[in-house]
């Protein structure tokens, strides 16, 4: 029963003075922690046992940093979206010129030369689109582990089996859109991405940015379409104004769907731009919370300091107290 | 008066003097002895003979001041004992502000599941959560022993302090019968005193005693309720067992743990008797063992059932049909309704998710026979919207209406926040009081070194007096002598 205190105190007057010293020195200790950090040593005492608020202050700030951190690689992963469909559309951009040089000079090289370069641009497009970021393709919906469209040999392969060795550019044209145009055949030979959306960035409780741009949308199927139309012309065979009517109109078409692979460019802009709100917001509210967190169990250094100087004093009176009062016994003035 | 009369009295004032020396050096000697209450000489004139006789040794005491210190030593030591275990109650629940491990473990999980959802194709972040739900788990099983091993701890200081009281009785019911036999004006009736004081002490602090003093020098104890401890014969008992284990199903109502006896009659804090004891250590422990941890492992366990109801809902995810568990499992297994006590300390994840590479069942059904879609988040979203959904929860007495998960511990938590802050409050308070009387009855009862010097001087005052008296009969003796 040693843990028990019981009993009367002998020498009462000391063991008063040595409780009241007792006190001051855990005061002191308190203050002396407190000046130095500015915050209550006893948090959960300072809040008056109210600290769920408190725990839910701290939660809150551990998913603000969640949040943010999933709002910064989000970010992160639009701009990487934007920037490929960027190559994509400079790409198309580029081959639309030639198209369009080729078309206007006289010369069948010309045009030779610009069916190659929309093969050799085919493939770059496929090549950026099958990208990936953080371990994810940028452009594969639900499935990104893999890559979201087959290589650019696979593509032509099927083109190939579509046109069936036909040479007039017009069953040509029409094999292209039959592969391109239907969704089916669209997502089992160009596209191999998920179907389903790709997972959106969370950035409050219950609010969502969508991974807006997938392998799926109008705009790039519309600018691999008439990419890979271009492309599969190399086999054609037929009048010269004819080919080089298509492929004035196959400029035509590929500005078109350029303008529609920008809505796509501004769908991941968008994305980007709402992540970036989001940080901006989430950074703001963790600044107030955490302000309010500190405050909430803050100590006024001023007055702790003020009263560390006050329980110092006190202490020190207290010592000397006692140090006067025992000489001032009887047996030593005896 | 005669010179041979005044011979004789001086010689019996040198006698009290000598035994008053003796008292007050011995008070002197033991002015830091705990429990030495300080004495003084009744002295007497000698009526027919003249001169002076010591009546008795006489211990001071102060019965009221004693009385109302003892009910402040039970009172403290109660307060104390309830403030060191509800400080290890918090602690095993999560103290705020360090290392809040059940609030944090659901925290932690909640992020890893907010991690995955962005990138439920992540290989390391499925494991991440995958292990965020174990930690959870464990983080419901460790509070859960914790509580019980507070409970374990009480039972342990009740049969300690049991053990205490009954020695202490067997003491005090020997110096009992070692003062009868002595002549009241024994010199070591006063240490006898002290020693019964001291063990009257000792047992109040555990057990509160109403003590009364017998003409023969007994000291005769009682509970507060009125049942003999000690009196005339062999003392009462007190009966306890220690409990071998003590676990979330182990009660006091079914045996589990043992109640408290004196004599065989039971007096089991808050139990049905009307000798039920009411104060002190013991009682104090009882309370923890009994109530405060229970109420808390209860809270626990309710927390714990809102958590595994919250994901085996065949709504979040289709795969998990009865009688298969859902992701927060009772020891694998589905628990039944109401589970048994102590859910908190069996909470796990099914025996499916034992391979660490299963974290991928998170995100497509905890039952599916292969993976779906890897960028698939819909069910971790889901999962995420479960946690965060507020649903009542009947049985958790910290928060029983509609909350989230975080919403449901944070409220358990704080309810150990502010019985650590009210244990400590009563505490202070009751030591206070305590010291403070302690010291009051100290000044009346323990020895004043002051007083023992001014006693001291009177004394050699008074020797020096008698001597002088016998310096004189002794000349006028001589005086006649010469005469004759």
């Amino acid at each position: 029963m040693s843990e028990l205190v019981y009993g009367f105190t002998p020498a009462p007057a000391a063991a008063s003075r040595s409780r009241l010293a007792e006190t001051l020195r855990t005061d002191l200790n308190r203050l002396q922690t407190e000046t130095v950090t500015g915050q209550a040593e006893d948090p959960a005492n300072a809040l008056d046992g109210a600290t769920a608020a408190g725990r839910a202050r701290a939660q809150r700030l551990d998913r603000i940093n969640a949040w943010q951190e999933a709002a910064e690689f989000g970010e992160m992963r639009a701009r990487a979206q934007q920037d490929t469909l960027g190559v994509v559309r400079d790409t198309a951009q580029s081959l639309t010129d030639s198209l369009r040089t080729a078309a206007s000079v006289a010369t069948a090289g010309a045009r030779t030369l610009a069916i190659d370069e929309a093969r050799a641009a085919l493939e770059g497009m496929l090549s950026a689109l099958n990208q990936s970021f953080g371990g994810r393709a940028l452009f594969a919906g639900d499935a990104p582990d893999a890559a979201a469209f087959a290589d650019d040999d696979a593509v032509i392969a099927a083109i190939g089996t579509a046109i069936g060795g036909s040479t007039d550019p017009a069953a040509i044209e029409t094999a292209v859109a039959g592969i391109f145009d239907d969704p089916v055949t669209y997502a089992g030979t160009v596209y191999v991405g998920g179907t389903g959306s790709a997972p959106g960035v969370g950035v409050d409780t219950g609010e969502t940015v969508d991974d807006a741009v997938s392998g799926l949308d109008e705009g790039i199927r519309g600018v691999l379409r008439e990419t890979a139309t271009v492309a599969a012309l190399a086999g054609s065979q037929g009048d010269d104004d004819v080919l080089a009517r298509q492929l004035s109109t196959a400029a035509d078409r590929l500005t078109s769907e350029i303008a529609r692979l920008e809505i796509s460019n501004a769908r991941a802009g968008q994305a980007e731009a709402s992540l970036a709100d989001a940080q901006t917001r989430l950074a703001a509210e963790r600044t107030a919370l955490a302000i309010a967190a500190a405050e909430a169990t803050a100590v006024d250094p001023f007055a702790a300091a003020a009263a560390f100087n006050a329980t110092e004093s006190a202490l020190s009176t207290l010592f000397a107290a006692t140090g006067r009062l025992s000489q001032l016994t009887l047996a030593n003035f005896l | 008066m005669s010179i041979s009369g005044a011979l004789s009295n001086a010689v019996s004032g040198l006698t009290v003097t000598a035994r008053r020396l003796a008292v007050t050096s011995d008070n002197i000697a033991n002015a830091l002895t705990e429990g030495y209450a300080v004495r003084d000489v009744a002295l007497e004139a000698r009526n027919r003979s003249g001169g002076v006789r010591l009546d008795a040794v006489l211990r001071a005491q102060d019965p009221v001041l004693t009385a109302q210190r003892r009910e402040a030593d039970a009172d403290a030591n109660a307060a104390s004992t309830t403030a060191t275990l509800a400080a290890e109650l918090n602690d095993a629940i999560g103290a705020f502000g360090e290392g809040d491990r059940l609030s944090a473990a659901a925290e932690a999980f909640d992020s890893a599941l907010r991690r995955l959802a962005d990138r439920p194709n992540d290989a390391i972040l499925q494991s991440q959560a995958l292990q965020g739900a174990r930690d959870l788990a464990t983080a419901f099983n460790d509070a859960s022993s914790g509580v019980q091993d507070v409970r374990s701890e009480a039972d342990r200081r009740i049969a300690s302090l049991v053990d205490g009281v009954n020695a202490d009785a067997e003491a005090l019911a020997r110096v009992n019968r070692r003062i009868v036999a002595l002549p009241a004006d024994d010199r070591a009736r006063a240490l006898l005193i002290d020693e019964q004081e001291r063990l009257t002490d000792r047992i109040n602090a555990a057990l509160p005693i109403a003590a009364e003093r017998e003409a023969d020098g007994r000291l005769t104890l009682r509970t507060r309720e009125g049942l003999l401890l000690v009196g005339r014969g062999e003392p009462q008992a007190l009966g306890f067992t220690r409990a071998t284990a003590v676990g979330p199903q182990t009660t006091l109502q079914d045996g589990g743990v043992s109640g408290l006896t004196l004599g065989g009659r039971d007096i089991t804090p808050d139990g049905p008797s009307a000798q039920a004891v009411s104060a002190g250590a013991i009682a104090a422990l009882f309370v923890v063992r009994d109530e405060t941890a229970v109420a808390l492992n209860a809270d626990l366990d309710g927390a714990a059932l809102d958590l595994v109801q919250r994901f085996q809902d065949p709504g979040l995810d289709a795969t998990v049909t009865a009688p298969l568990a859902g992701l927060f499992s009772d020891a694998g297994n589905r628990p039944t309704a109401p589970p048994d006590a102590g859910l908190a300390g069996r909470l796990a994840l099914p025996a499916i998710l034992d391979d660490p590479t299963a974290g991928w069942r998170l995100r497509d059904g905890l039952y599916a026979a292969a993976q779906g879609p890897t960028g698939a988040d819909g069910l971790l979203r889901d999962q995420i919207a479960a946690l965060a959904a507020r649903r009542d929860a009947a049985d958790v007495a910290a928060a029983p209406g509609p909350a989230s998960l975080a919403e449901r511990l944070a409220a358990i938590a704080e309810s150990g926040d502010r019985l650590r802050l009210a244990a400590d409050a009563s505490a202070s308070e009751a030591n206070a009081r305590r010291a403070t009387l302690a010291e009051t009855e100290g000044e009346a009862l323990a020895v004043d070194q002051d007083a023992e010097l001014q006693a001291l001087i009177a004394l050699e005052q008074a020797y020096a007096a008698n001597a002088q008296v016998i310096s004189t009969a002794n000349s006028m003796l001589q005086r006649l002598s010469e005469i004759v």
